[in-house]
């Protein structure tokens, strides 16, 4: 009894979960006809996809898939390479300085993107940077900064201070610790952050928005977003659904892949455990 | 290999304790000296400093002779072999022991021939091309070892090298450690808690307490000498009986007795007749066994005082025995095919094995 009720919660969790990828996914292999029939059908009586074909030869999807691709790696990469370095820092300095520290990028982690919003885009402005890929580039990277900052610091803490030591007398220098064997030994951790960092990157609206005028420089979810029918009170469902699981996907593969390196332990065998 | 010389070494970590008080040492080329001392005492922080893994508050820190305050640790010349081992994960056991070298720029041809030597010497050359988390304990401490010795430095240093080790391997390890390093005649300083690793291994134990030699000593002065009634409670296992000299009629604030030299007599069986203290007539009446009476011989004279047996241990060859007579409590070991019957023995302390020391702890010579 207890185990059904387990199994059921489960499945009900899973479900829940689910559903709102599942959905779109189901909708983007129907037909244009089926897709507005009431009641909706669960699964499709007649596999279509025109929706995916549409987005790439009627608008400029694969354009927006690209920007999307070029803005998340290379915010993710700034944010990682300055967050780990200040990580690193903040984890050779005694407790309470860094602390002091820490709270601070905590602080401005506290602010919500829309805040920011409007002496963001005045910035981006003066420096040029408006539909340029740079501009929003370090915008999602300053974002996510203190989160990269955060988990990465609490993790260098956690490798033996021995290591650094024996690095130490074996000659490496701190910037030669830090790229062979600190980041190596730290890949987990960072592979967890970098893949927060993307994500946010990649599903960012608001500055992705706002930065981005041209269609041409627009990411996938400002150009979802944009995508319209005939008129602007047609919404077309199947080009939408088709664009959400194709920009879902990159996602969902990326922390497949990388999910046995984030939780696989590197440091196994480096002091007696 | 170098010696070397420490002068007035001081440091503090929070600029109000210190946690060395102005340390002396010197170390003679090919000599391994033992630092013992309880944790807390400051002997890793010894160890930090020669290393240069932090930096001296005063004093000075000499190798072969150069002053190596201000140099970073990879200029000192020296070698480290830590407690955790600290090998790097993430390289095969070859590129531990070659990256030091990779990192001066050794030729390839030269680094592959070292490491292979090296992992000669310490038997570990099936396991170069493996990992660090795929060997064992023993493994991992030799290629540690081996990182360490195939720099060839002028100064070793080792922090507890054993002490993750279990008994056994310990033991093992414990004698080829002692080989190599005399055939290296290799300049160490050996860091441990251990006084078994100190006495075994070490041309000179130095004990360290809060930030102070108690003594510098070869093992054996160590052991029959204490200077200090810390290194008299310190080393020795069981460790040495101290107590008011008043108890058994002895002028010195406190005296010592090691549990292997009181004399253990059946009751009754005392010689001289006097209860407390005895000016005695020697082992004569000490029976039940020649190594006893032997003993008593070499051990004439001293004080006897009869006490009752609260705990019998057995240790193998050995049985430890706890004793007791009003607030004194003493330790005693008796061979274990021999047991001195009773609950109350007569118990003798000879007058040429005990210690004494004054009000400070300080030795008085006999």
């Amino acid at each position: 009894m207890k185990r059904i009720g387990f199994a059921v919660s489960v499945i009900c969790l899973i479900l829940l979960s689910t559903v709102p990828f599942l959905w779109p996914l189901v909708t983007s292999i129907k037909s244009e006809a089926e897709i507005s029939t009431a009641p909706p059908t669960l699964l499709p009586r007649q596999l279509s996809v025109s929706a995916y074909q549409e987005i790439f030869e009627q608008r400029p999807f694969a354009r927006y898939i690209l920007n999307s691709f070029i803005v998340a790696l290379g915010s993710t990469a700034l944010a990682i390479a300055a967050g780990s370095a200040a990580a690193y820092a903040l984890s050779r300095m005694r407790p309470a300085r860094a602390g002091a520290i820490e709270a601070i990028f905590l602080l401005a982690g506290l602010f919500p993107p829309a805040v920011l919003l409007v002496p963001l885009f005045t910035a981006a402005r003066v420096l040029q940077a408006v539909d340029s890929y740079w501009g929003l580039i370090l915008a999602h990277a300053a974002f996510n900064l203190p989160l990269a900052v955060w988990s990465l610091a609490s993790f260098f803490r956690g490798l033996p201070r021995d290591l650094e030591d024996a690095a130490r007398i074996d000659g490496f220098s701190r910037l030669q610790f830090y790229r062979r064997i600190l980041l190596p030994l730290s890949a987990p951790a960072v592979a967890a952050a970098a893949i927060i960092v993307f994500i946010f990157s990649w599903n960012e609206f608001v500055i992705a928005l706002t930065f981005m005028q041209r269609d041409a420089m627009r990411t996938v979810p400002v150009g979802i977003a944009m995508l319209s029918g005939t008129s602007a009170y047609e919404v077309p469902w199947g080009q939408v659904s088709a664009a959400i699981v194709l920009t879902t996907l990159p996602v969902v593969i990326a922390v497949l892949a990388l999910q046995r390196r984030i939780l696989g332990g590197l440091t196994a065998g480096a002091v007696k455990g | 290999m170098a010696e070397l010389i420490i002068r007035d070494l001081i440091k503090s970590y929070d600029k109000k304790r210190l946690v060395l008080q102005g340390l002396n040492l010197e170390v003679a080329d090919g000599e391994l000296l033992s630092v013992l001392g309880p944790s807390g005492c400051g002997k890793s922080t010894l160890l930090r400093l020669i290393a240069g893994l932090d930096k001296a508050d005063g004093g000075e820190i000499r190798i072969d002779g150069r002053r190596v305050n201000d140099l970073a640790p990879k200029d000192r010349d020296i070698a480290m072999v830590f407690q955790s081992y600290a090998l790097y994960p993430h390289m095969s056991v070859f590129d531990n022991i070659a990256v030091s070298m990779r990192l001066r720029r050794v030729g390839a041809e030269e680094i592959r021939r070292k490491v292979e030597e090296t992992a000669r010497r310490l038997e570990i050359e099936p396991y170069l091309k493996r990992y660090p988390r795929m060997l064992s304990g023993g493994e991992r401490q030799r290629v540690a070892l081996a990182r360490a010795l195939v720099r060839d430095p002028k100064l070793f240093l080792l922090d507890e090298p054993l002490s993750n080790l279990d008994a056994l391997l310990r033991e093992q390890a414990r004698a080829q450690l002692s080989v190599l390093f005399r055939e290296a005649r290799a300049t160490a300083v050996y860091v441990t808690h251990d006084q078994l690793e100190a006495l075994s291994m070490s041309d000179r134990v130095g004990v360290l307490n809060r930030g102070r030699w108690e003594q510098i000593g070869t093992p054996e002065e160590i052991y029959a000498r204490p200077a200090t009634a810390f290194v008299a409670a310190f080393v020795g296992s069981p460790r040495m009986n101290l107590f008011p000299g008043s108890v058994i009629g002895d002028a010195a604030p406190t005296v010592g007795c090691r549990p292997e030299d009181v004399l253990l007599l059946e009751s009754g069986e005392a010689s001289g007749g006097s209860a407390a203290v005895g000016g005695s007539s020697g082992g004569a009446g000490a029976k039940g066994g020649r190594t006893r009476v032997e003993r008593s011989r070499r051990q004439s004279g001293g004080m006897e005082v009869e006490m009752e047996v609260v705990l019998r241990e057995p240790l193998g060859s050995r049985r430890l025995l706890r004793l007791r007579r009003g607030d004194l409590e003493i330790a005693a070991l008796e061979e274990a095919e021999q047991p001195v019957a009773g609950p109350r023995l007569r118990v003798r302390f000879p007058a040429n094995r005990l210690h004494r020391f004054d009000e400070r702890g300080m030795r008085i010579p006999a």
